[in-house]
């Protein structure tokens, strides 16, 4: 423990929101002697509450422990009234365990869950006393990497990470570690090492060949391309933390979450996590009761989240429920699903397992037209939406969230009309049930195109598209039985551009920093003139980046890396969307060819 | 631990009593909550030396094995000293405790004078700024002024804490050196000894079971 900085942490405590979030000292949490081992840091850009509900990173934390010679510990980013003292009094980014500042780890491991963290990894590493450019550290400066569903493209932060991990960590964290560890390498030693490891990304090993227009040609690398993801084969089988950390604020996902498995077998198009974490790998329903009895009883939590994709896919879900019940019974522990499928088993898994209080049920029929549906893949008809809410009528229910995108490929105002329909046959299907009349929520997020998914190559309706949409739909819905949310427009097309871009988005999101953008997806902190200017300043056109359509001949930035599914699978599948061609589901159907059986047992 | 805030340490001892597997009771009805009564919170930054909980066991649990098994499932700065048996339907702790003695030690601020101690002691009326839900107004809390003592440096009080009104001792201590709450608690080292019952209308100690049940 690092007293001297403790102390002068604890004198800016009483001048903070949430000064828990500084702490540490969560039980389960580990200290460990400091002398020989290797020091590494988890380190989240975003705030304790967020990055300590994010599995990854608790996975992460108990797998490194349980190496004897590594002692790991977490750092989030500490909130702007924080970061301002600590900055005030010259109190670097510093470890919750031990109050070790960052500089003197070995590896600061970053997690990018999504894009809107870029500025947060610039904001950390200068918070840190670390050069912000991978280029200017020197011997003394630890490793900086980056995992996570947003380094499938890596390039927009190639600058600033020395080395990504593409895939699950968990895989081959601990080969990183051994290398890194080692006495006899220097630091550029190591980065050679670590960039010939399959399943991790050296961005200094590539340089990008341009053409004059900016568009990529091919990439001159001295590694092999594309460096492929590594996965963890038997998940039935692989680490997984049943005595957690339990933290003692709040966080977001505030309950034990248990995952039952990995992957999606729904081929949505839209959907970048159901690309990147194939194939579907589900754990046993013996390896899931033990693992959801254990962490109750080692965290005390009162609620156990069954967590994945799309967890009523999993085949033993009903059966699994019943253990838990079994095992949990004097605990008074409840069930959570928190994700349902539009369908008539899902609503009454979650009636069963929500007896007492029928607060909200939130479904996602995603695009209000059958047309649209169809072109997303969503595989649900209309008559199954109807059906669905039935079953939430019939089982109390009076609350319900929808979940729908707008901005779809294909997406016309026609659409959107056909979604305010929707909700007019929702009302008057729900007309004839006894107690509260049906209420009805519905949030709308701008779709953004994501990479390795087959809409990577549709351009992003402009937001001034979108906000005239929105105008429609609200002249036609009454705002009294559905209340309308949408998500700030302009924040999407951000999200667009960080998915969509490469190397040259580097110097815009230093440019961004500079001028105080930070906590980015916060939406109140979200400042698009800055980002606007940002752009302008380093000359470069988001309009090029979102707004274009590519083709199978396009070489995207994030060729580099790849998840296992192939472009030419991508391409034909967009063809299919335009043509309304349903994919399949491909555990209970048949096998769409995706290429991800190339490289990894489906 | 004394950054933790009232719900979120009764949050923590709440899981930490499942951990342990105490028969804690729960409250009927669809939402159940374990039957755990705090008494009065602590403003966030001061330490508790000697906090009190309520607990309603199902079933009865010596206090050694209590406190065996409930300090084993917590985590290091916060532990339970004490246990002992209340009869049924006892009062809870908010409701009897109205007192509660603080120590304040000076670290990087001056230290309160025997005389601004005297000038509080010697007036009939001590009027000071409190939060409520209209904004800022003026109350007289001399008579929420038990006892005040200066032992060297360190400034002993034993404040009102109850139901009829209280007063905080980051409240009082703005009073005294004019500096702003959060750098009262940065300033000096703010410690809560002690909870006290009213028995004849005089503080008494928490220290077994009669001194509550008789209240």
């Amino acid at each position: 423990m690092n007293v001297e900085l403790q102390q002068k942490i604890e004198q800016l405590l009483p001048w903070v929101d949430r000064p828990a979030r500084y702490i540490g000292g969560e039980f389960n949490s580990v200290i460990k002697e400091p002398a020989g081992k290797l020091r590494f840091a988890l380190t989240f850009p975003d705030v304790y509450e967020i990055g300590q509900s994010h599995m990854g990173l608790v996975i992460l934390y108990h797998l490194l422990n349980e190496q004897e010679w590594i002692w790991c510990e977490r750092a989030f980013l500490p909130w702007v009234d924080m970061e301002q003292s600590m900055r005030r009094e010259e109190i670097p980014w510093f470890s919750l365990e031990s109050c070790t500042p960052l500089k003197d780890m070995d590896v600061l491991g970053f997690s990018l869950p999504y894009e809107m963290l870029y500025t947060n990894v610039l904001n950390g590493l200068d918070l840190a006393g670390i050069p912000i450019h991978r280029q200017d550290r020197e011997e003394e400066d630890p490793i900086i990497i980056a995992g996570g569903p947003a380094t499938y493209n890596p390039e927009p932060v190639a600058d600033f990470i020395d080395i990504f991990v593409i895939g699950e960590a968990e895989e081959l964290v601990l080969e990183l570690c051994q290398i890194v560890h080692r006495q006899d390498l220097t630091r550029n030693q190591k980065l050679e090492l670590l960039s010939r490891v399959p399943g991790l990304y050296s961005p200094a090993t590539v340089e990008v060949r341009r053409r004059a227009d900016g568009s990529i040609e091919s990439f001159d690398s001295q590694v092999p391309l594309p460096v492929m993801k590594r996965i963890i084969g038997d998940v039935d089988q692989a680490f997984f933390p049943t005595k957690p950390l339990v933290p003692f604020l709040q966080t977001v996902h505030d309950r034990a979450n248990l995952e039952v498995h990995r992957g999606c077998v729904h081929s949505c198009r839209y959907c970048q996590a159901g690309m990147l974490y194939r194939p579907q790998r589900e754990k046993s329903l013996e390896t899931l009761t033990r693992q959801g009895t254990e962490l109750v009883k080692n965290t005390g939590m009162n609620e156990v989240g069954l967590s994945s994709l799309n967890t009523p896919d999993h085949t033993q879900l009903v059966p699994l429920i019943d253990n838990l019940n079994k095992e949990l019974k004097d605990q008074k522990v409840s069930i959570g699903l928190p994700s349902l499928r539009v369908d008539s088993f899902s609503v009454g898994l979650a009636d069963s397992l929500n007896k007492a209080k029928k607060t909200q049920i939130t479904l996602a029929p995603e695009a209000g037209s059958q047309r649209l549906r169809d072109i997303i893949n969503k595989n649900i008809t209309e008559e199954q939406i109807l059906n669905t809410v039935k079953s939430v009528l019939d089982a109390g229910w009076r609350e319900l969230k929808l979940y729908f995108m707008i901005g779809l490929p294909g997406e016309t105002d026609d659409d959107i009309l056909e979604m305010a329909d929707l909700f007019g046959k929702i009302k008057s299907l729900s007309r004839g049930y006894p107690g509260r009349p049906l209420f009805i929520t519905t949030t709308l997020s701008s779709f953004v195109p994501k990479p390795h998914t087959p809409f990577q190559f549709v351009a992003q309706f402009p937001k001034e598209v979108l906000e005239e949409r929105i105008r429609i739909l609200r002249k036609r819905v009454d705002p009294n039985r559905v209340k309308l949310r949408w998500r700030d427009f302009p924040l999407g097309e951000m999200e667009a551009a960080f998915s969509l871009g490469g190397r040259e988005l580097g110097p815009v999101i230093e440019r961004a920093w500079q001028l105080g953008c930070k906590f980015d997806g916060w939406t109140d902190h979200f400042k698009y003139d800055l980002w606007v200017q940002a752009f302008q300043d380093c000359g470069v056109d988001v309009s090029g980046l979102c707004y274009r359509d590519k083709t199978d001949e396009t070489v995207f930035p994030w060729e580099v890396v790849s998840c296992g599914v192939e472009k030419d699978f991508l391409w034909r599948d967009l063809q299919a969307a335009w043509d309304s061609k349903s994919t399949p589901n491909c555990f209970f159907d048949k096998c769409s060819a995706c290429g991800v059986s190339a490289d990894f047992t489906c | 631990m004394r950054f933790l805030a009232h719900l979120d340490l009764a949050r923590t001892v709440h899981r930490a009593l499942s951990r342990a597997e105490i028969p804690i009771a729960f409250s009927e009805g669809f939402n159940p909550h374990p039957r755990a009564g705090f008494g009065p919170p602590l403003t966030l930054g001061v330490e508790g030396l000697e906090e009190w909980v309520d607990l309603i066991l199902e079933r009865d649990m010596a206090a050694t094995e209590f406190l065996e098994r409930i300090n084993g499932a917590l985590s290091p700065g916060l532990g339970f000293s004490r246990a002992f048996q209340m009869p049924r339907r006892s009062p809870s702790l908010t409701s009897v405790i109205q007192w509660a003695g603080y120590r304040v030690e000076p670290l990087t601020a001056p230290a309160v004078t025997p005389k601004s101690v005297e000038e509080v002691l010697s007036s009939e009326k001590l009027e000071i700024m409190k939060k409520s839900k209209k904004g800022h107004k003026l109350v007289d809390v001399r008579r929420r002024i038990g006892t005040l003592d200066l032992d060297g440096t360190t400034l002993l009080a034993q404040l009102a804490c109850g139901p009829e009104g209280s007063l905080g001792i980051v409240d009082l201590m703005v009073h005294f050196t004019g500096l702003e709450g959060p750098a009262i608690i940065s300033g000096y080292r703010v410690m809560r000894e002690k909870l006290y019952v009213a028995a004849d209308g005089r503080p008494v100690e928490i220290a077994s079971e009669t001194d509550v049940s008789t209240v």
